[in-house]
This record gives structure tokens, sequence and C-alpha cells, in this order.
């Protein structure tokens, strides 16, 4: 039992991670924006302050999509008529 | 002295200009004396070769097919070898953060050619080090411990292993999604580096269009 207690980190995965794994989504939009700016910018000034700005901006335009799609799920289908 | 006007704003923003001054942009051609905004148009006055009267002025893009294998042996280094060294070091810390990410969430299980092979494969323009860390998988992970001589419990004790190190669910999807999109943007900074923006430009010949 004692590899099942022992964390590796790189080797074990998180498993604490498992129930809010939609919160992840804010390393994986700043790395993603991070690669792209460092490519986009002619110049780097404001970098980091571009990419928190392009990191806000996906979790936010996700965030907006996923509302709209609890919306229309929940809301806006069930009340569609059947026929 | 000549000068000359380039329409190509977006162009001329690629290869570094952006302020009027210059001053804190990373790579300037070497040619330029001075250069300013006028309007939407960049404004470059150069001093002309008088032996061969070859000025440049025109902002291309240089293949540099080496520039893009060093970009997937390492992320970053393609740029680096370019002279773009903060560009280079900041795709690096960014392809880095997203792969080293991906295997912190959902272990070493998350890259494996044969279980996940379509992931892989998008993994795997991250570079060699995804083919090591689908080793270390392959080898240590899957086969780890070994069977052991004598023993009647190695069985059992090495399904729990294998058990406790494989990524499952959302922590398994995550993890794979932050390689892939690690490898994916990799991809963007190859051909970046394959096919960059000059910034020593190419000299051309404009006999006849100077100015005195």
């Amino acid at each position: 039992m004692i590899p099942l207690l022992a964390y590796v980190p790189f080797l074990d995965p998180i498993n604490a991670v498992h129930d809010w794994w939609y919160l992840l989504l804010v390393p994986l939009s700043f790395g993603v924006s991070m690669i792209y700016l460092a490519l986009r910018m002619p110049c780097l000034d404001h970098y980091w302050r571009r990419v928190l700005l392009m990191t806000v901006q996906i979790v936010g335009a996700i965030a907006a999509l996923a509302i709209v799609l609890v919306v229309l799920v929940q809301v806006v289908i069930p009340r569609l008529p059947v026929d | 002295m000549f000068s000359h006007d380039l329409l190509r704003p977006s162009t001329a923003a690629q290869c570094g200009y952006t302020t009027p001054d210059l001053g804190d942009c990373e790579e300037l051609p070497t040619h330029a004396n001075r250069a300013a905004w006028d309007g939407d148009k960049l404004r470059i006055e150069v001093l002309l070769n008088p032996q061969t009267m070859s000025i440049s002025t025109k902002f291309s893009r240089q293949f540099t097919p080496f520039a893009a294998i060093l970009a997937w042996l390492w992320p970053g280094l393609g740029h680096i070898y370019l002279g773009q060294g903060k560009r280079g070091r900041l795709v690096m810390f960014g392809v880095l953060f997203l792969f080293l990410g991906g295997v912190l969430i959902g272990g070493i299980d998350v890259v494996d050619r044969k279980e996940d092979r379509l992931w892989f494969w998008a993994q795997a323009l991250c570079g060699p080090i995804t083919v090591a860390v689908d080793f270390t998988n392959q080898t240590f992970l899957k086969t780890w411990p070994p069977d052991g001589a004598g023993r009647s419990d190695a069985r059992d004790s090495k399904a729990i292993v294998q058990l406790g190190r494989k990524g499952l669910g959302r922590v398994n999807e995550m993890g794979t999604l932050f390689c892939a999109l690690a490898g994916l943007m990799n991809l963007v900074v190859i051909l970046d580096a394959l096919h960059h923006p000059s910034r020593r430009v190419a000299d051309r010949r404009q006999r006849g269009s100077t100015e005195p």
C-alpha cells in the first residue's frame, strides 16, 4: 500500500484536481498566451501585461460560451414544443 | 542619404519597428540610420554604399531550416539561434510550462505512444523531451516493479503500483491536453523559426532611386 500513499510529482497524477478540473483552464490559457504573444508581438514591451490580458480574454470568452450553452440546454431547449 | 517609405506597416512592425526612436526594440537592422513613423508609413533613412550603390530596403522572410530543427530539439532554441534571445526564452518557458504542467497534472502516463497514439503525435512536436517521457513511461511505469522471482505477491504489487500511477478521467484528459497543446504551439514556433521575418534584410540594388 505504500506506493499508493507516496505521491511522486511528475510520476503520479494529481487526483486532487479531479473535482475542479475546469480551473485548469486558467494555466492552460496562460501558457498558450505566453507562446502566442512571444511570437506575435514585434516588441516585447508590456509583454506580461498583454499575456495577462489575453489570458483573461480567453477565460472570459470560454466562460461566456459555457453560460450560453447552459442557458440553451437548461432553459431554452426544455421550453421548446415537443412536437 | 536615401529616404524610403515602407507602405506595409504590418511587415515593418514584424521587423521590430514600433516606436519612433526604436530604442526598446530587440533587433534593429544595421543599415538603418534613422527610422520614424509618418502617419501609417514608416520612413527609413539609410546611407548608400558609394561603391555598390546598394541599399537594404526590402523586408523579407528568411528560410532557416536549421533554426527549425533546433526549435524542435528544444523549444525556443531556434529563436535563440536566430539572435532573438528574449523571445526564445519566453517561448521556451511557455512550452515547457504547458508540457511539464501536463505531466505534473496527469503523471507521465499522459504521454503514451501505444495507448494514445494520435495524442502522442501532437505531443511529439515538443521534441525529444516527449520521447524521453514516453520512454520513461513505457520502460519504468508499465513494467515496474519487475516480477520478483520467488515472491508470491509480486504480481499483485505490480498491479497496485500501475493502478496508482495510471491517470484516469479528467486528470488524464487535462494532462494529455496540456502536453498536446504544448506540442501544437511548438509547431507554430517551429514554423516561425523556419520562415521567420528577416531582421537582416536582403540587399537590393536601388540604382536610380536615390536622393541627393
